[in-house]
């Protein structure tokens, strides 16, 4: 356009234009500029800072450099426990968050009388944050105060040690956990739900697809872009879930529910180990990174298409 | 052009806000503001004395200016040691002496030796010296101690007295704090359950179930490490004997009420407040705050202070605590006037009227024994038996170790000596490290 103007005579013209259009560079970098100095100084530097503490012999003031932490971490069997409480606390959750969240979008995506009333009320839990969800469960399972216990004396039935028996706590914080965090996969799935064409069920019907059939070959097909978002935001979300775990059981009894961010926590704050938690943090943040691959090369499809 | 003329305007209006900020800034210069973190300004009437005490030293020193930061007991060290790796942790806080090994440790703390050298004469006749050694490393001092409590049995005189049992006589061997937990383990409304038991004892992981089972570890001539700290002694028979003694109050006995391994300090004294247990292990906060918990049980009347019952030997735990000054403070010398004024004898004096507190100094004992009160009496005398946990940095860590093998033992997922050998395990790769 500038060379065309100069072309006729016009050189001031393509000059100005010149100006403007890196002005205008100018200007928008101005804009983003904060924004990115903020992403390198809340996220970029405490995250080299971590890893750079990870190969730091512990306790260390002048530097050095060590996989030591690493290594230990490799051949401590609690580590090796709290990761196995970790996988099993993810994997049931997750799953569970889909079967029941699938379910309840499926419900609710059919004209039942008071749907409305029921889509509010089960996305109250997720409402809540999950340090107090952790700290209401504890009181309703309470052995001698929480009404759990007393129902089931009601009922003629022997209280249970919900949080303090390591046959159920474990079960008793999965629980909550899909109590609390069921709603947000519901929501997911059924805006999914809704967007799948009505008429493809109505084509399906009319070449005979009975209800399993339609569900299995129009429903899960067209939620597929949901369900990798779900599943891929959930396992990282359950990956992190730190709050519910320290305030419902503090990871015991034992470490029966200790998993990586409570162990991470007590490394860091409770041990005072900085170099041995940051090399954990830096594990288990590749580990959440490399599940959430799937995630990341469906969105850069979706941005390039 | 207007473009440019507006970018020019901005640019100029914030170098002058700055400008001003910061004329402002050295114009008030001369007065030097001290940061104060005390877990204490949370909970009554511990932080109206804190206020007291800052509010006075404010108007004897006006150039000097205090900054109250509260913090919740649980989260002190965790925000002390974020903020200390910052460079910019409070010059003046307070903690209990199990953060301290770790501490030092890391470079936190400011040395005060020199100070207490200029400024404190005799110091070993003043405070007590097992309280300055355990900070203490090669003729360096990090804090300045301040409450110096040894964890005592407290009972309920009126469950005694209903139980049949003798309140004048509190149970001294483990036996008869067996027996004495059997009788007081009873059906109180006739409804077919159990509503009061002998005793509470902490099973929830923490800070507050270690003071409480060492008294039995120790009786019982155990150790939790050698006497060179490099290795673990939990797998002598005598620590397995106070440790096995200790989760069979639960397992074995029955005096204790369910769901053991979520009972924290502060659920133990609920029960007590409540009249749901007739024993436990506390200190001299134990009446206040059950008092606070349940105000119609008239606790300084009802209940009374013993020594922790013994097996071979008298042992009890040391809830000490410390002033510390951060080694990142700008203000060392401020800090240390006010350090000074916190743990002056009028300023003790004063903690024991506002909190009962037994402090780290013996002129300020001496004046609370001269009181004879019931209470203060036993602690004071439980005080020459009260020892401090292990000085290793590695020593919160170990002490998880314990308290996993705690909860194992009482769970039942493992035998008390399996678990403990399991602990005693891990504990030697800890040191070892």
């Amino acid at each position: 356009m500038r060379e065309l103007l100069r072309a006729v005579g016009l050189g001031r013209a393509a000059e100005a234009i010149r100006r403007t259009a890196a002005t205008d560079r100018a200007v928008g970098w101005m804009f983003i500029g904060p924004s990115c100095v903020l992403l390198v100084v809340v996220f970029l530097m405490p995250v080299l800072h971590t890893v750079r503490l990870s190969f730091l012999p512990e306790g260390s003031r002048e530097g050095g450099w060590t996989t030591g932490h690493y290594l230990a971490m490799a051949a401590d069997p609690v580590v090796r426990e709290v990761g196995v409480n970790t996988l099993t606390f993810v994997a049931v959750s997750v799953a569970g968050h889909l079967v029941l969240g699938l379910g309840l979008a499926l419900a609710l995506n059919a004209r039942l009388p008071g749907r409305p009333l029921f889509r509010v009320l089960a996305i109250l839990p997720w409402t809540i944050p999950d340090v107090i969800v952790g700290i209401i469960w504890r009181w309703l399972l309470h052995p001698l105060y929480g009404p759990v216990n007393a129902l089931l004396s009601a009922l003629g039935l022997t209280p249970l040690q919900w949080l303090a028996d390591p046959t159920l706590a474990m079960p008793s914080l999965i629980a909550v956990n899909l109590w609390r965090g069921t709603a947000f996969v519901m929501l997911i799935l059924l805006a999914g739900l809704q967007a799948i064409p009505p008429e493809w069920y109505e084509a399906a019907s009319i070449d005979g697809a009975g209800g399993f059939q339609q569900f299995r070959h129009v429903t899960l097909p067209g939620l597929r872009a949901s369900l990798i978002v779900v599943l891929a935001l959930d396992t990282i979300w359950e990956f992190r879930r730190f709050g519910l775990v320290a305030s419902m059981t503090g990871g015991g009894p034992g470490i029966e529910t200790e998993v990586l961010s409570t162990f991470i926590y007590k490394q860091y704050f409770d041990h005072f180990r900085f170099e041995a938690g940051s090399a954990t943090a830096v594990v288990l943040a590749l580990f959440i990174f490399m599940i959430s691959l799937p995630y990341i090369r469906m969105m850069v499809r979706q941005e390039t298409a | 052009m207007r473009r440019d003329a507006s970018c020019a305007m901005v640019l100029v209006s914030t170098v002058l806000a700055l400008a001003v900020v910061g004329i402002a800034d050295l114009a008030s210069g001369q007065t030097v503001t001290l940061r104060y973190l005390n877990w204490g300004l949370g909970e009554e009437p511990w932080g109206s004395y804190i206020r007291e005490m800052a509010d006075a030293f404010q108007k004897a020193n006006p150039q000097i200016k205090i900054s109250l930061e509260a913090i919740g007991f649980g989260e002190k060290d965790k925000v002390f040691s974020t903020q200390a790796e910052a460079g910019r942790a409070p010059d003046v806080a307070v903690f209990n002496s199990e953060s301290m090994s770790a501490f030092i440790q890391r470079g936190y703390l400011l040395d005060v030796a020199p100070f207490l050298k200029r400024d404190v004469a005799d110091i070993q006749s003043i405070f007590y010296e097992a309280a300055l050694q355990y900070v203490t490393r090669e003729h360096r001092t990090f804090g300045v101690p301040m409450q110096y409590q040894p964890m005592i049995l407290a009972y309920n005189t009126k469950l005694f007295r209903d139980a049949g049992l003798d309140p004048a006589k509190p149970p001294r061997t483990w036996e008869e704090l067996v027996s004495y937990g059997k009788r007081l383990t009873r059906d109180v409304n006739n409804d077919g359950k159990l509503d009061q038991w002998g005793m509470a004892i902490i099973g929830a992981k923490g800070p507050g179930m270690y003071p409480r089972l060492a008294p039995f570890v120790w009786a019982a001539g155990g150790e939790f490490l050698t006497v060179d700290e490099k290795q673990s002694a939990l797998n002598r028979p005598e620590t397995i004997e106070g440790f096995k003694f200790y989760v069979e109050l639960f397992t074995k006995q029955g005096i204790v009420p369910p769901g053991v391994t979520e009972v924290g300090p502060q659920q133990a004294r609920t029960l007590m407040a409540h009249s749901q247990v007739g024993m436990k292990i506390g200190s001299s906060w134990t009446p206040g705050i059950v008092d606070a918990i349940n105000p119609a049980m008239k606790a300084r009347d009802v209940l009374r202070f013993a020594g922790i019952p013994s097996k071979k030997t008298k042992a009890t735990a040391i809830n000490a605590g410390y002033h510390v000054i951060a080694k990142s403070s700008r203000h060392p010398d401020e800090a240390w006037r006010f350090v000074r004024f916190l743990t002056s004898n009028e300023a003790y004096k004063r903690a024991y009227d506002v909190n009962r507190w037994i402090m780290a100094r013996k002129d300020t004992n001496a004046w609370i024994k001269a009181k004879e009160d019931p209470f203060d009496r036993v602690m004071i005398e439980e005080a020459a038996n009260a020892r401090f946990f292990p000085i290793t940095p590695k020593w919160p860590e170990i002490a998880d170790v314990i308290g996993v093998a705690v909860q194992e033992a009482l769970t039942g997922t493992k035998t008390p000596e399996q678990a403990l050998a399991d602990a005693h395990e891990r504990a030697g790769r800890i040191l070892s490290r």
